[in-house]
């Protein structure tokens, strides 16, 4: 992660260096953005995210800040983040006894739920950030950072997850918390709008289309049944990027912020 | 090196320039500049809707009708005024009002509704506006043979407005366009046809009722008649005389046989089709005025204000239209007024001027291929001028050039203190050496001197003695190089040599310079200072029937008139917004400069990259002066809103394909939320600088945005522009 940071650091510094003798003239001259948005999501897999309003519909927030290194062209920095909570369909609580660390198995009997070999809690808590370095290429005429932009995007995801005891109300960290982590590389893309009001506000709307690798890669393990030889933490882990994959799948972009 | 190449450019232009002591002859306004010129158009809706002035039947019209009836005619006529073609003050417009206010010198009331002003056109036309101002182009000014036919022009046109004629036409028209009452269920062509008729209808009524007040005033009532012959032959020029050859060629190098046409098509006396026209053919329009006239066969003046101020108008507006014809690019027509010109009223430098500046202006369009922009098919044409048309259409590019360079010279022989001359001298002689690849050297002097110019002037008395002499004599020359006596007259004249080298010279450095100016082109222009012309904005709509929306384009050409000087404060660009929206009535050499450049732009904005000399040079080359940079800028805005409804159901018809193709619904999705979410505005900007230097546009930024043209849109296109053209 500091290696990440460093990179973007320097990146940015290049660029800034660069582009301030190249006299690249931004909206009125101005180069520097910030924008804080709030990407909602169609929820397509049943998560319920704890920001969110309805369960249909998901939040995410986020703050990016970019620089207009050309008349068209300006690189961000985006940070995104949001959780979720997915049930297992399971009544069973953790006084049960159960242990993450055993294997994983299906109940074969009633293959429309996934059951734990000894029952466990009955919800996962995933959360996530988003780190995200972005290139915004401007539509037609537009100068950046003013008008229609089709936006791609590189990063990674964090993806933390753990389990929701709801009759409890306690959040079950396991024990070792550097293996609930995943990382994930993910790409996107984004097509969207910014008007200029009062010559230094911004408004934004638009979408974005982004994928997380690793929710697409547990997919595959799970529909050719690798994921028989996960334990329940593995099991738990990647069934949270999985989910976090379709969340972050498509999202609206809504959003504010300031040039200068 | 970038020291050298400024020096390089600064030199070459020094000597491109074609600026001279030639006084202007075009015409200029004077006095006060009237209010209607210098007023919004919606600002005079406002006023005519408010005071309700000229719509005395406006209970026959909705509300809404009133009102677009006045926005639209007041920006039809804002445009024309605000065009810079139109004159006030001047001794043209001064003798023509004075002709009106004799036709008027019995209803005060009439004369102080009206205002006459003189239009720099060359079209022949006049015409009248519903609130009560007659525009009167110097085409037909340039025609008329006397003051009685200038009388009966202005009381027909009177006629229009006193009978309220604008008005009840726009009425008309949106009866027919709605197909209420006579025009129920009518197809296009009857539309179109009814439209004719009703237009006919009123230029009739207006003869009878201008013949009517016509007949009151002292002028001959024959004259009415004699106009009708003038319209009818305004498509010839001011005057019929035979072409002669020599106008352009010499006895050293004639024009060849095949250039010469053998028959001209004789002038048509027949009737034009009137059918889909708006005025009624000639014959018609004598016919109905007969009766009255043989009832009328009194006695009266041709002249009641002055013969002699005729006379000079006469001349003025023969010499404008000419020099309208020129920058028109109108080269033909120019060529053969030069020459009319020459017959009526010799001895005048600006006839070789107008000429000289003809023939460059042929001869680049044929070099670069491209003749029939500027002259006009021979068979089209009937009358003299069609056998100018024809030599100029058949002389090859090469002998377009050489005469274009023989009669510069000779114009500058006649008059050879004329530094403008001159330059157009080098200008010419710089386009045959470029596009001919020729020097002095390929022309001699023609040693035996012809007995008749209709004879072989090449014929050789003595034999050649030996080889070298045989491959020298003049015979084998002209054989190898038919052109090489063209100069003959003035090969060994001291000035035409140093002319010619000097533009052979200019020649090399234009091509360094053309180096240089590509150069520029893709770099910026470290703009200081620019002057920038009245913005052109329209705004259209397919979503209702309104279609192009005139008081928002108005408003929104007002806000970039705003934010123009905004944006170049905010870069550092010293603005000088030239529009006359901007004008006190006092800035009337402001408005001249304005009227000035406008002309020269279009002028410009057409010859593209051609080595023609402007024929707005001298007052320009003033202007760069006076206002302290040699560049001009022209922006002009654009929006289109589409019908969004079309597009959603567009969008979702691909969807629905697209879902059953797949069985897939959510393959669909995206097609219609494209559809949704596609901007159904699109607005595009040009930014256009042209210089003054080089009478070429220079830079042109052009831009397309899929978005309706929001206010940071507008900012953000013209500050770019402003930033580019100033960036070192």
């Amino acid at each position: 992660m500091r290696g990440l940071f460093l990179l973007l650091t320097i990146l940015a510094t290049t660029c800034y260096s660069y582009t301030a003798q190249g006299q690249a003239p931004g909206y009125l001259g101005k180069k520097l953005f910030l924008n804080i948005d709030c990407d909602v999501a169609p929820n397509f897999s049943s998560l319920r995210s704890q920001m969110s309003l309805t369960r249909r519909l998901g939040l995410k927030p986020a703050i990016q800040l970019g620089y207009t290194v050309g008349t068209q062209t300006a690189i961000t920095f985006r940070v995104s983040g949001t959780n979720y909570i997915y049930p297992l369909y399971n009544n069973y609580n953790t006084d049960n006894g159960s242990s993450p660390d055993l294997p994983y198995g299906e109940d074969l009997t009633n293959p429309d739920y996934r059951t734990f070999r000894k029952p466990l809690s009955a919800n996962l808590y995933t959360s996530v950030m988003q780190y995200d370095f972005t290139v915004q290429f401007y539509d037609g005429s537009f100068i950046a950072p003013a008008g229609a932009y089709f936006e791609l995007l590189m990063g990674l995801s964090v993806i933390n997850t753990n389990f929701l005891d709801i009759d409890n109300k306690r959040l079950m960290i396991y024990s070792d918390l550097t293996n609930n982590k995943l990382l994930s590389p993910r790409i996107g893309m984004a097509h969207m709008r910014n008007m200029i009001v009062f010559d230094r506000l911004l408004l934004r709307y638009g979408y974005e289309f982004g994928f997380d690798f690793m929710g697409m890669w547990a997919f595959t393990a799970f529909s050719t049944n690798v994921a028989s030889s996960f334990t329940n933490k593995n099991f738990l882990r990647y069934e949270g990027a999985m989910h976090n994959t379709a969340y972050t799948f498509f999202n609206f972009r809504v959003g504010i912020g300031i040039i200068n | 090196m970038i020291k050298h190449t400024k020096y390089l450019l600064a030199f070459f232009i020094s000597l491109s320039t074609l600026a001279g002591a030639q006084v202007s002859t075009h015409l200029e306004c004077h006095g006060k500049i009237p209010a209607e010129f210098t007023t919004p158009s919606q600002e005079k809706a406002k006023i005519a809707i408010a005071n309700d002035s000229i719509l005395h039947d406006k209970f026959s019209l909705s509300r809404r009708q009133q009102r677009e009836f006045f926005v639209q005619s007041s920006y039809a006529i804002d445009r024309l005024l605000k065009s810079g073609k139109v004159l006030f003050n001047d001794s043209i417009s001064m003798y023509v009002n004075s002709v009106l206010d004799e036709i008027l010198k019995n209803d005060k009331n009439l004369r102080q509704e009206l205002r006459l002003y003189v239009v720099k056109s060359p079209y022949v036309n006049a015409f009248a506006t519903g609130n009560g101002i007659i525009f009167i182009n110097i085409g037909l000014l340039a025609q008329l043979e006397n003051e009685a036919q200038l009388a009966f022009i202005l009381c027909h046109e009177i006629a229009h407005y006193t009978n309220k004629h604008s008005l009840d036409g726009f009425k008309e028209q949106i009866e027919i366009e709605k197909g209420k009452g006579d025009y129920r269920a009518q197809s296009v062509e009857d539309k179109l046809l009814s439209q004719s008729n009703f237009s006919k209808m009123q230029e009739l009524d207006a003869d009878e009722t201008g013949f009517n007040r016509y007949l009151k005033t002292g002028y001959a009532p024959l004259e009415a008649d004699e106009v009708f012959f003038v319209l009818k032959f305004a498509h010839l020029p001011f005057d019929e005389i035979e072409f002669e050859n020599n106008f352009i060629a010499n006895k050293y190098y004639p024009l060849k046989d095949d250039v010469l046409l053998s028959e001209l098509t004789p002038v048509s006396f027949d009737d034009e089709d009137d059918k889909y026209s708006t005025h009624p053919n000639i014959s018609t329009r004598r016919m109905q005025l007969a009766p009255v006239l043989n009832a009328n066969k009194k006695d009266g003046k041709e002249y009641l204000v002055s013969e002699t101020q005729f006379k000079k108008l006469q001349k003025k507006a023969r010499y404008e239209m000419t020099s309208l014809f020129l920058s028109s690019q109108r080269y033909a027509s120019a060529l053969y007024n030069a020459f009319l010109l020459e017959k009526i009223y010799p001895g005048n430098a600006e006839n070789e001027i107008f000429k000289t500046e003809a023939m460059i202006g042929l001869s680049e369009y044929k070099n670069a291929y491209e003749l029939d922009e500027v002259c006009t098919y021979y068979q089209d044409l009937e009358g003299q001028s069609q056998q100018l048309n024809h030599i100029v259409l058949r002389l090859t590019s090469l002998d377009m050039n050489i005469y274009a360079v023989y009669n510069a010279f000779a114009g500058l022989k006649k008059f050879e203190n004329n530094k403008y001359l001159k330059k157009l001298c080098i200008n010419a002689m710089v386009n045959l050496i470029a596009d001919h690849n020729v020097n002095l050297f390929d022309f001699k002097k023609m040693v035996e001197t012809p007995v008749d110019s209709t004879e072989d002037a090449t014929e050789v008395k003595d034999e050649p003695k030996n080889k070298y002499d045989k491959l020298k004599s003049e015979a084998t020359l002209k054989e190898s190089k038919p052109y090489i006596f063209a100069f003959s007259e003035y090969i060994e004249d001291p000035l035409f040599v140093k002319l010619f080298q000097r533009a052979t010279k200019r020649n090399l450095k234009k091509t360094e310079y053309l180096k240089l100016a590509q150069k520029d082109r893709d770099t910026s222009l470290n703009l200081q200072k620019i002057i920038m012309t009245q913005p052109y904005y329209i705004k259209v709509t397919n979503k209702s029937e309104e279609g192009f929306l005139i008081e928002k384009s108005e408003q929104a050409m007002l806000q970039v008139l705003d934010l123009l000087p905004e944006m170049a404060e905010a870069t550092a660009v010293n603005l000088d917004m030239m529009t006359p929206l901007l004008m006190e009535s006092d800035d009337v050499e402001r408005f001249n400069d304005y009227s000035t450049i406008k002309e020269w732009l279009i002028e410009t904005a057409y010859k593209d990259t051609l080595n023609i000399p402007s024929s707005h040079q001298p007052e320009i080359e003033a202007i760069m002066e006076k206002y302290g940079t040699r560049y001009v800028g022209y922006t002009s805005f654009f929006t289109l809103k589409h019908r969004k409804a079309n597009q959603i159901i567009r969008s979702t018809i691909l969807g629905g394909v697209m879902a059953l193709a797949t069985q897939v619904p959510a393959t669909g999705v995206p097609f219609l939320l494209y559809g949704i979410a596609r901007p159904s505005t699109t607005t595009y900007c040009l930014f256009s600088v042209y210089d003054m230097e080089t009478n070429q546009k220079i830079k042109t930024f052009f831009y397309e945005y899929q978005m309706s043209d929001r206010k940071f849109v507008i900012k953000s296109t013209l500050f770019n522009s402003i930033f580019k053209l100033k960036k070192k």
